[in-house]
This record gives C-alpha cells, sequence and structure tokens, in this order.
C-alpha cells in the first residue's frame, strides 16, 4: 500500500499535519467571525509591532547624534546617519575582544556541554547504569536550586578550585574556565536527550553490538547522528543561554580582558557615554542573537515547541 | 530443630512440582510418613494432634520420642481396645492423624505458613543469568563502562551543584572573613535577616514584582497564542517578531529600557505628552518609587511575552481537531468550544508556566541591577540585587549566605511542585 504524503502546506516540521483553528471553515464565511478575524490579526501585529518597535528605536537612536537623542520634542528619524557613533563605541571599549571572548567561552560550553550531558543520557537511558532513576531525579534537584544560593560558594570555589588531593588550589577568577566549568553541566539537557534517546529502539544498538561496536563506538556513530536534530536545539539553546548570562560572569571576572560581550557593554554604560554611543554598543551586542534568530529561526521555534512542555 | 526460611513455590501441595533445593533436601522424600508434608520437622498442629490422639488412646507416654519418624506402628491388639475405634474402619495411627490434619487445613483451621510465603514470594524469573558468584568491579570491564559515560557529568554535578549547596548552607552559619578566620555563629545569620528591615523589603518587592507580572503579563500570551492559531498567512514572521525581545540578551534590553524610560527625554514621557496634550507631564518611570517596579514588570513581560506564547501555541497545534469537530456535530457555538476545549486543552500548561514564572521572577537580578540597581529609596530592590550587594559589595559572605538560603527554602514548594511537573513529563 503506498504511504500517503501529507502535502507540504499541511505539515510541521514534525511531519505530523497542522491542527486546525477554533473556527471551522463554515464558521470562517460568517461575516462576525470575519470581523473577529480581522480584528485578531490587527491585535496580533499591534503586539508585534510592540515587540520590535524598542528594537527599531534602539536602532534609530544608534544612528542619531547627541543633539538629537536629547532633544524634548522627540525627533524620530535621524537627519543623518552617524556612524561615528559605531567607530566611538569600538573606540572606548575593545568590543571585538569581548565579542572573541564571548565565542571562546560559549563554543567551549557548548561543546562541553553537548558531550558530557549526551554521554550521561546515554548511560542513563541505554547502558542501565545502576540506580539511573535515583541518578536522574539527583540531576533534576539541581534544577530546583536558584543561582542566588550556588553563587557564594561557587565564588569561593573558584578562587581556590581543588585539583585534588596534595595540589595547591588553583584560583580561577579571571579566566574562561571559572565561566565555562560551572556551566557545563545542565540537568535539563540530560532530560531532555535521555527522553529522546529512549525513544530510540535498542535493537539498532544491539545490531551495532552484534557487528563488533563498543559502546564508546555506537555512541558516536549511532547515537550522535540520530540524535542531530535535538542536538541542534539542545546547542542553540545553550549557546543562548551562554551568551546572555550576566550575574556569573559580574561576579567572577574583574580583568577586562576577560569580559564577554554583554559584560563589556555594561562596562561601557557604567562609562557614563552619551547614549548615542552607547546605543550603538547595545545594537552591536544585540546583533549577534539577531542573526543568531535569524538563521536559525526554525530551530529555535522547534525547539522551543519541543521543550515548551518541559519549560 | 531450626525452622529456617525457605522459599516455596506456588506448586507448594502438589509434591512433583516442588523445587527441590538441594540433595538434603530429598531425604524426607524416601520416607513414607508425614514428614512428606512437613518440611522442617513435625508443626506444632501435627504434635499437638498427634498428642491429643495418644492421649485418647492411653500411649501418651509408651513412646519416649514425639517425632513421627521414629514413632513405631501401634499394635494392631491396642489398637482395636481403642474406645474411640470401635466399630470404624481400620485405620492407622499416622492415616488417622493426617486425615485430621487434612480435615482442619480444608476448613482452613490450620493457617499452613508454606501457603501464606508462597503470595509472597518472587517467582523465580525465567531468563535469569546463573552466575557463579558476584563479580568483582574492575574499571576497564565491560560493565563499567556505563559508569564512566555516566562520570563526567556526576563529576560536574557534585563539583557545581552538591558541594556548593552544602558549603552555601556551612558559610551562612558563620560570621564569614574573606581573610580566613570565619567564625561560627550559629544561626545568627537567619535571625539577622529576620530582623533586617531591608531584607523583608526585599521579600514583599520580589511579591509583589510576581503578581504584577503575573497580572499584568499572564494573560496576553494566551491570547496571542489562540488568535495566532487563527491565522492563515504570516504566522512565521509574526512568531519571529515576538521572539525576537526574548533572544536578544537581558543586559543591552535592560539599558534599552533605561533610556526609553527617562524622565527627561525619554520616549515614553514623550508619547505620554503628545497623547495627553500636555507638554509638562512627566512621569518618573523609573525615578518614581512608586512606579519604578512596574516599569522593569513591563520591561519583564515585553521580554518574555513572545517565549510564552509560542509554548501555548506549540501546544496548540497538538491539540486534535476530533474534539473541534465532534463539538460542532452538536451544535456548539464558538465560546462553548473555546471554554470547554482549548482553555482545559491549555491548562496543564498553564500549570507549568506559572511555576516557572514565579520561580524566574523571584530570581530576577539582570535587569534590576541594570536599570535601577535597587532603585530609588529601595522600591525596586530584589532578592538577587541585595544578595549581591551584602556578598561582593560589603564582603559579608556568610549574611548573604543565610539570605539567599532563606530564599531557596521559600521557594522550595514550587521547586518541588516544578520537580513533580517535570517527573510526570518524563514518565
Amino acid at each position: 500500500m503506498a504511504k500517503t504524503k501529507i502535502p507540504k502546506s499541511k505539515q510541521t516540521s514534525f511531519g505530523v499535519p497542522k491542527a486546525r483553528g477554533l473556527f471551522s471553515p463554515q464558521e470562517r464565511k460568517n461575516p462576525k467571525v470575519k470581523m473577529i478575524l480581522i480584528l485578531g490579526s490587527f491585535v496580533l501585529f499591534f503586539g508585534a509591532l510592540v515587540s520590535i518597535a524598542p528594537i527599531i528605536w534602539m536602532v534609530l537612536g544608534s544612528f542619531k547624534t547627541p543633539a538629537e537623542i536629547y532633544s524634548v520634542p522627540q525627533s524620530y528619524l535621524p537627519q543623518d546617519i552617524q556612524w561615528g557613533n559605531y567607530v566611538e563605541a569600538f573606540r572606548l571599549v575593545p568590543l571585538l575582544r569581548y565579542l572573541l571572548n564571548s565565542l571562546i567561552i560559549c563554543t567551549g560550553v557548548v561543546a562541553a556541554q553537548l558531550l558530557f550531558c549526551s554521554m550521561a543520557a546515554y548511560s542513563i537511558s541505554k547502558l542501565r547504569v545502576k540506580f539511573a532513576g535515583g541518578i536522574l531525579l539527583l540531576f533534576m534537584t539541581s534544577l530546583m536550586v536558584p543561582f542566588e544560593v550556588l553563587i557564594i560558594p561557587l565564588y569561593l570555589i573558584s578562587k581556590n578550585f581543588p585539583l585534588g588531593p596534595g595540589f595547591p588550589g588553583v584560583n580561577m577568577i579571571n579566566t574562561y574556565w571559572a565561566i565555562i566549568l560551572p556551566a557545563i553541566f545542565s540537568a535539563f539537557g540530560i532530560l531532555i536527550l535521555k527522553d529522546f534517546y529512549d525513544s530510540i529502539p535498542n535493537e539498532l544498538l544491539y545490531a551495532a553490538r552484534i557487528d563488533g561496536c563498543g559502546e564508546v563506538r555506537v555512541f558516536l556513530r549511532f547515537i550522535m547522528p540520530m540524535t542531530r536534530p535535538i542536538m541542534s536545539i539542545l546547542a542553540i539553546f545553550s549557546f543562548v543561554t551562554t551568551w546572555n548570562s550576566f550575574f556569573w560572569p559580574l561576579v567572577v571576572l574583574n580583568n577586562p580582558d576577560y569580559y564577554p560581550l554583554v559584560l563589556g557593554v555594561q562596562k561601557l554604560v557604567d562609562m557614563g557615554e552619551p547614549w548615542n554611543v552607547v546605543l550603538a554598543a547595545l545594537v552591536l551586542s544585540t546583533l549577534p542573537s539577531v542573526l543568531l534568530l535569524m538563521f536559525f529561526q526554525r530551530t529555535i521555534i522547534r525547539g522551543i515547541a519541543y521543550t515548551g512542555i518541559y519549560g | 530443630m531450626s525452622k529456617a526460611y525457605k522459599p516455596f513455590s506456588i506448586y507448594d501441595d502438589d509434591e512433583e512440582k516442588k523445587p527441590v533445593e538441594s540433595p538434603s533436601d530429598l531425604s524426607h522424600l524416601s520416607e513414607d510418613n508425614l514428614s512428606l508434608e512437613i518440611e522442617d520437622g513435625p508443626t506444632t498442629e501435627y504434635v499437638k494432634a498427634r498428642e491429643d490422639l495418644l492421649k485418647q488412646l492411653g500411649l501418651d507416654k509408651a513412646d519416649g520420642s514425639d517425632t513421627p519418624k521414629s514413632s513405631k506402628s501401634i499394635p494392631s491388639e491396642t489398637l482395636e481396645n481403642a474406645p474411640f475405634l470401635q466399630g470404624q474402619v481400620e485405620q492407622s495411627v499416622e492415616e488417622r492423624a493426617k486425615s485430621i490434619i487434612q480435615d482442619r487445613r480444608e476448613t482452613g483451621k490450620i493457617r499452613d505458613r508454606r501457603k501464606i510465603a508462597s503470595i509472597f514470594d518472587k517467582p523465580i524469573e525465567p531468563d535469569k543469568a546463573i552466575t557463579p558468584g558476584r563479580a568483582r568491579w574492575h574499571p576497564l570491564s565491560y560493565r563499567a563502562q556505563s559508569f564512566w559515560f555516566l562520570f563526567p557529568a556526576l563529576i560536574l554535578f557534585v563539583l557545581f551543584y552538591l558541594y556548593p549547596m552544602v558549603k552555601g548552607f556551612q558559610i551562612s552559619l558563620t560570621h564569614y572573613s574573606p581573610l580566613g578566620d570565619s567564625v561560627s555563629v550559629g544561626w545568627d545569620n537567619y535571625q539577622r535577616a529576620f530582623q533586617d528591615s531591608f531584607f523583608w523589603q526585599t521579600v514583599v518587592n520580589a511579591v509583589a514584582f510576581t503578581l504584577a507580572s503575573i497580572i499584568i503579563g499572564f494573560w496576553p500570551p494566551i491570547i496571542l497564542s489562540i488568535l495566532l492559531n487563527e491565522m492563515t498567512r504570516g504566522k512565521g514572521l509574526l512568531k519571529v517578531l515576538y521572539l525576537l525581545p526574548f533572544v536578544i540578551p537581558a543586559v543591552p534590553a535592560a539599558n534599552l529600557w533605561r533610556w526609553m524610560f527617562d524622565d527627561g527625554f525619554g520616549v515614553l514621557n514623550s508619547i505620554l505628552q503628545w497623547s495627553t496634550g500636555e507638554p509638562n507631564l512627566q512621569v518618573g518611570w523609573l525615578s518614581d518609587p512608586r512606579w519604578a517596579l512596574l516599569s522593569i514588570v513591563a520591561m519583564f513581560v515585553w521580554k518574555n511575552i513572545g517565549w510564552f506564547m509560542l509554548i501555548y501555541y506549540a501546544s496548540l497545534q497538538n491539540l486534535p481537531e476530533e474534539l473541534y469537530e465532534a463539538a460542532e456535530l452538536d451544535g456548539a457555538p464558538i465560546t462553548k468550544k473555546l471554554i470547554n476545549i482549548t482553555i482545559p486543552y491549555l491548562m496543564p500548561v498553564v500549570q507549568v508556566l506559572l511555576i516557572i514564572q514565579v520561580l524566574t521572577t523571584f530570581q530576577i537580578f539582570t535587569e534590576v541591577y541594570v536599570m535601577t540597581n535597587g532603585g530609588p529609596m529601595h522600591s525596586t530592590e530584589v532578592i538577587g540585587t541585595y544578595i549581591y550587594k551584602t556578598a561582593f559589595g560589603a564582603m559579608d559572605l556568610g549574611y548573604a549566605s543565610a539570605m539567599a538560603m532563606l530564599m531557596f527554602g521559600a521557594l522550595l514548594l514550587f521547586s518541588v511542585i516544578r520537580l513533580y511537573q517535570l517527573k510526570q513529563v518524563t514518565r
């Protein structure tokens, strides 16, 4: 029997037929319902406008002269575009250096988190490690702890990081390690990956093992490629979280050479520069996230839909 | 005689199917007497019945031993003299005792310990591997791999979650000094927190923030998601536009709003003046203690609305259309469909997101730190900023830790609900 193909227009990213809305096709022809729908779309577009208006306002502001910015009847469009604001922002603080720092930190966190979390999830889900359920529950308790509780002991630990018995403690303050290491473990990631692995049939792995694969090779050659969609979701989420993180870097870094972009921009703001320069820096720090959303919007939206039930 | 517990199968009374444990158990099988039925020698019931019988026969002192194995068959002449056997069928004492026990067992007077035991026994799994003994754990063995796969995550968890938790509690019980000598002060820090009016102010602010953000920001995503689900085109663009504030970092977003909230040259005051027509109207969005907290709430709602909306929307996508169709066949109007199908279908997500919102708003730090840093007259001081100031401004780590622990305790109820919800989803 031929497989019935779902038309492209009816597909979501999961290949499940799209759900219909509240109104039936018959009801949609009703003029009253039509009015409601038009009104609803206006509400939606107004909401979208409210969402992006501040961002557009920020971009406009970053091109204004100081006189325009501080004029009391607002000048809405910049008279002529001031690229000098951006040049000034780059001159005041080493934004490229901050960008590089952010990239190093995010790459380290994402790579390590994907590797270690998927290894742990594989062990819990497929290798049936002892006390798997208990260990998962233990990991999940880390989601309960507010960061404010951890920040003081974490600060002391990074000040005097124990390498092992017999070694002197290492001071990790003002290093990338202080930010990367605490961010690697993610109970949320382990949970999602474990659920995903549970849906992979064991027979596939048996087949690989019979063919002589060790567990490491099964993991690298089968599990990793098979779970690419969920891995990409997790990678983007952990990237965005790390990129946006502010509290912990603020505590643990005080050498400007190691500032991530977000912290560096905040330091520029704290210097008390005029708003047009500050806004230029803000635009620059927003740009990577906007680009990320543009290029990976499908993955991000799918990820939110997939992880939504987890929250 | 030892009465050690032995496992019994469910075929307890059927001698043939009884699992044989060891050759020593075979011995009683060969004996053609009562011990066939009884594992560990005579049960008390049997002994009692036999003693009664012997008493009636007047033979209770005749034989020194009271075990059935050593009892010899009773001479037939004595049996004939027994008063209660007169005119009855010939039956040996053993058979008689056996039948009495059988009768009692059938009428339920004897509680068979073995039958009870067999209920609680675990059935033996047929495919369970038979191993000669417990294998010694070896780090390079095949079985140890599952542990090594888990190992890095476990180490990171212990080092960066479990150990800090314990250490944080330890610190909260001391008067911590960064140079070394920290003095243990017991529960003093906690007492101090309860007497600290600033701390209570932060708690009140946090509760107010949470309530305000729920009242202002919790229902719009639900309505927007239902509307978005009705749209036939433009969904992709709308989703991206709504998500944009969520994706950008909190620091530029908060700074941007700080600029827009400015008293003198902020755009919001300009809009207010333009719409009301009063050129001198100025609202101190962030400088007026009455408005400052609400302004931050507005920024928070703006940032998170798209995220919540997309989660609701994803949930609506999974709503089976048969529900709507069934309702339409019954002639249900739109409002009924909305109230009885759509809203109940969203309820589990609403519960989850409500808990998440409470947890995130209580832990808010960046937005407040950037926009007001505690604000005019502590009107926007939340727990996060107060802990930060106490710990890294005043370097009073012990007191800050105690406040963090109190916060953890206050949020515990919500975190446990959250954990429970997660556990349900995972199953």
